[in-house]
């Protein structure tokens, strides 16, 4: 039994890492069908498991409703607003033009996804404002490069003698080598990570171990 | 029909809007108005775009190895044992799937982008020898040529001068030493410099005291000048998302919408004004 | 490297017509087939104002299609660096990828990739007046090694012996030594406030699947930080953007828990799934944040746009934060708004530095190792390039 819940996972694991890495120096045709096989494979797999992510937000709804948990009723809105769109979208064969999934896209998802997005516009400001209350010299530098990148981009700044040439250089020498330190260590770390994987040090992704 | 919607799309925008107040039954009726709508509309992906396209028409279809699409189906649904806790364990086994492709993808790949090519990129010369070769200093005084007679001929085309010009000095700085060679060779030493400091930031296996500890400064100062430079260029545009909301609410106050915007936001400020009457004294104030 | 020449069919076709210099016709080297290659060194008498005409005909016989023509500055060899290296000849050097031709409708099939035995024929016009022609045929096929990504294979063979000889010198000798890392000390001084103020912890994995590795780094935090939550029992929430990251860390959880000797306090719902859908998540988060009042909140994994609103909203919450990504357009935000940010690499060593454990400590050791080598490289990369020598930086090109 441990076989199965620890060996067979660990080798399906390693068998995959072991050959996508192969795949990437083999240019034969079989090589690329194993890959996009495994590429379709995933997609597919990644999509069933939103029903495991159905069931779970039905399990965590209906259990503040069952419990009565403060603000159970908002529980109800998720799940029945849930069982609207999925019978609009069934009405709708998918989403059809003029359908009421499409209408639903339109005047309930796109103004909420955007307005979440706009609020950046406000956080962007409020964190500035954080870090420069933490006067230390990092944010201090952080802050002060923002401020000359900010300027360059607008037509008042720009008309400051020295800002244009100073933000041009800031992105293209310090940047430069910052952007290339840091790449440099997050691909370390992903490969070592990886490696941990192949060599089966990191296995916390099976859990227990019983 | 498009009234209607116009007021759904004030009202949830005013409804989400309202979280820079404070949390409030606005805010989570529009919250979970939002979450509920985007799982219905995946489930709906799932079924037409998933299962229909590239399963159902698949094993309906004609090619011999067509059974071979309900391996992946197989594994999706190893992941719908977790809901049964004896047999949960199986899940593990489309984890495994999952993990294995997502590493065995990226390992030849960032190699590949982030170390080789990278590498390449850095390796140019630290101080630059001046290219005695007579091709260079044909180049140089072709361009001088060019640059004089541009200064002649066309003493008023200030664009075509500096043109010449560039070129003229671009050539000089390859068949000597000049100031432009410096300036370069400076700008490849501060980044020599940066990638050395920052990689030194991120050394584990030694304790940042003395003169690591200065290296590992120096990095630290290269990172935040990125971060900020990234910072800057982001505030443009996110102010922008900003404005493209207000102006969308804006127009929704018009005759036409039936002023969609300032009814809601009176009765919602209404409502909120008597909640907090009603509150006074138990809430924290939880603003955003 | 396999590099198949064909037989070359030098035909003097005409008395006027001579053949073009070093002509030959091969299958395209370390691809997936389908395409031939013609190359030539140039034609007597000089290659100026030399326009070339490339024409294919089945080798069993058919008419001659006429496939490219070019003037003789375009198509040089430099461009295909895969294919002829980096020999400084190939500036002057012509040469023409072919498709290699298919069998007829109705004819017999071949595998795919490759093709039949395809004649190929170059001819050289000098003010219109034929002064070359050379033909040859090949047939293409697919290969099962790329040749222009070998350095990719050593560098990755390299670091892969160099973090098993690592691991292994640390099985034998298990103390090894990292340096602090305030972030993550941060990370433990952060749940025992949790325990103190009778109030959760909120932990993000990222807005990624399961499949990349910075979520695997995050799951893996998450197993070392639920030990550490059980033993002061103290509650982690982990709300979910991925459903099958949702089940991992629903695993990860129960074995922190059983691991500190607290099995019966784990509950499987402290991590749930909310929504696949980017605002969607961070509303329902960013409320979850205003209601719970977390005492920490860490942010680990890959992150988009949505990294200031959560942070930003843990921030105004008064907990501590501590966050973690890879994603380096969102780093300063979370620099900006975070108590404590883990960088890009530090990311991948969290796991290893919070277990103490010597085999992933060892690995730890081999990312060291691997900048090291980075270091040499660029060092050698530039004392090499200052001498005017181009090789070592060919040495790092990919070519395609």
């Amino acid at each position: 039994m441990l076989h199965l819940k620890r060996t067979v996972p660990l080798a399906i694991a390693f068998f995959f890492v072991v050959a996508l890495i192969l795949q990437y120096f083999v240019p034969h045709p079989l090589s690329e069908k194993f890959l996009g096989m495994t590429q379709k494979w995933a997609i597919i797999v990644v999509y069933v498991s939103l029903l495991l992510g159905v069931g779970s937000l039905f399990q965590s709804h209906l259990r503040k409703i069952r419990v009565q948990t403060p603000g159970w009723g908002y529980s109800l809105v998720t799940l029945s607003v849930f069982g609207l769109t999925v019978l609009a979208g069934f009405h709708s064969r998918g989403n059809s033009p003029g359908g009421p999934l499409q209408w639903t896209y339109e005047f309930a998802y796109s103004p909420m996804s955007a307005t979440m997005f706009s609020l950046l516009g406000f956080f962007i400001a409020s964190a500035a404002f954080r870090a420069f209350r933490a006067r230390s010299v990092e944010a201090t530098l952080l802050l002060a490069t923002a401020v000359v990148i900010m300027l360059a981009q607008v037509p008042l700044g720009a008309a400051i003698p020295g800002v244009g040439s100073l933000s041009a250089w800031i992105l293209g020498v310090p940047l430069t080598a910052a952007k290339r330190a840091l790449m440099f260590g997050v691909a370390l770390g992903s490969i070592a990570t990886a490696l941990r994987i192949i060599f089966g040090i990191e296995r916390s992704y099976l859990g227990g171990t019983e | 029909m498009e009234i209607v919607g116009a007021w759904i799309a004030v009202g949830l925008t005013l409804f989400m809007f309202s979280f820079l107040y404070k949390d409030n039954p606005f805010y989570k009726v529009g919250e979970n108005l939002y979450v509920g709508i985007t799982i219905g509309y995946f489930v709906i992906q799932l079924w037409y775009k998933t299962w229909i396209d590239k399963v159902w028409d698949v094993l309906t279809g004609q090619a011999h190895d067509r059974f071979v699409i309900l391996i992946p189906v197989l594994i999706g649904a190893l992941l719908l044992t977790r809901f049964v806790p004896k047999i949960a364990w199986m899940s593990r086994w489309a984890f495994a799937f999952v993990i294995g492709y997502g590493a065995g993808l990226a390992i030849p790949a960032t190699l590949t982008t982030s170390v080789v090519i990278q590498a390449q990129a850095t390796a140019k010369p630290l101080v630059t020898m001046p290219d005695r070769s007579p091709g260079a200093a044909k180049a140089t005084e072709n361009a001088k040529a060019a640059y004089d007679k541009a200064k002649e001929g066309a003493a008023k085309e200030d664009e075509k001068i500096r043109a010449a010009r560039y070129r003229y000095e671009q050539s000089r700085s390859v068949s000597e030493y000049t100031f432009l060679t410096a300036y370069r060779d400076f700008t490849t030493i501060v980044i020599f410099v940066g990638v050395f400091c920052v990689l030194f930031y991120f050394f584990f296996s030694i304790e940042h005291r003395g003169p690591v500890r200065a290296f590992s400064r120096v990095g630290i100062l290269f990172l935040m000048i990125y971060f900020g430079a990234s910072y800057g260029n982001t505030v443009m545009g996110r102010l922008s998302l900003l404005y493209g909301r207000v102006l969308d609410l804006k127009d929704y106050s018009r005759q036409m919408y039936g002023f969609a915007t300032p009814v809601i936001l009176v009765l919602m400020i209404a409502v909120l004004a008597a909640l907090h009457v009603k509150n006074k004294g138990k809430d924290e104030g939880h603003a955003a | 490297m396999i590099r198949a020449v064909a037989i070359v069919l030098l035909t003097a076709a005409a008395a006027s017509a001579q053949g073009l210099e070093g002509f030959e016709v091969f299958d395209r080297p370390g691809d997936a087939g389908g395409t031939v290659i013609a190359a030539w060194k140039g034609v007597p008498g000089g290659d100026a104002g030399v326009e070339y005409v490339v024409s294919v005909a089945p080798a069993a016989g058919g008419e001659w299609a006429e496939v490219a023509r070019f003037a003789s500055t375009l198509h040089r060899k430099v461009e295909a660096p895969a294919v002829f290296g980096y020999a400084e000849s190939n500036e002057r050097e012509n040469y023409c990828p072919v498709d290699g031709l298919l069998p007829a409708k109705g004819a017999p099939g071949l595998a795919k990739g490759h093709s039949l035995e395809t004649r190929v024929r170059v001819e050289a016009f000098r003010g219109g007046v034929r002064v070359a022609l050379s033909e040859g045929s090949a047939s293409a096929r697919p290969n099962w090694w790329a040749p222009q990504k070998a350095n990719v294979l050593v560098f990755a063979l390299l670091f892969g012996a160099g973090t098993f000889w690592l691991i292994a010198r640390a099985r034998r000798n298990p103390d090894v030594f990292v340096r602090r890392i305030p972030g993550l000390d941060a990370m433990e001084e952060a749940i025992g406030r949790a325990t103190e103020m009778g109030r959760p912890i909120v932990y993000l994995n990222g807005l990624n699947g399961m499949d990349s590795i910075s979520t695997i780094a995050s799951v893996s935090i998450l197993g070392q930080v639920s030990r550490r939550v059980a033993s002061y029992d103290s509650q982690v929430l982990v709300p979910c953007y991925d459903p099958v990251v949702l089940s991992v860390s629903q695993e990860v959880l129960r074995e922190g828990y059983t691991a500190a000797g607290r099995p019966d306090k784990f509950r499987e719902h402290d991590a749930w799934f909310i929504t696949q859908e980017q605002f969607s998540y961070v509303a329902a988060v960013d409320g979850l944040m205003l209601r719970e009042r977390p005492a920490a909140c860490f942010y680990m994994g890959y992150y988009y746009a949505e990294s200031l609103l959560l942070a930003e909203t843990g921030g105004s919450t008064g907990a501590i934060q501590i966050a973690g990504t890879d994603s380096v357009t969102q780093l300063p935000f979370f620099i900006a708004t975070c108590d404590y940010t883990l960088i890009g690499e530090e990311l991948y060593a969290a796991s290893a530095y919070l277990s103490r454990e010597p085999l992933q400590l060892g690995s730890l050791r081999s990312q060291d190792f691997g900048k090291i080598v980075i270091v040499a490289v660029l060092v050698l990369g530039g004392l090499v390039a200052m001498t005017g020598a181009v090789w070592f930086k060919h040495l790092f090109t990919v070519a395609s």
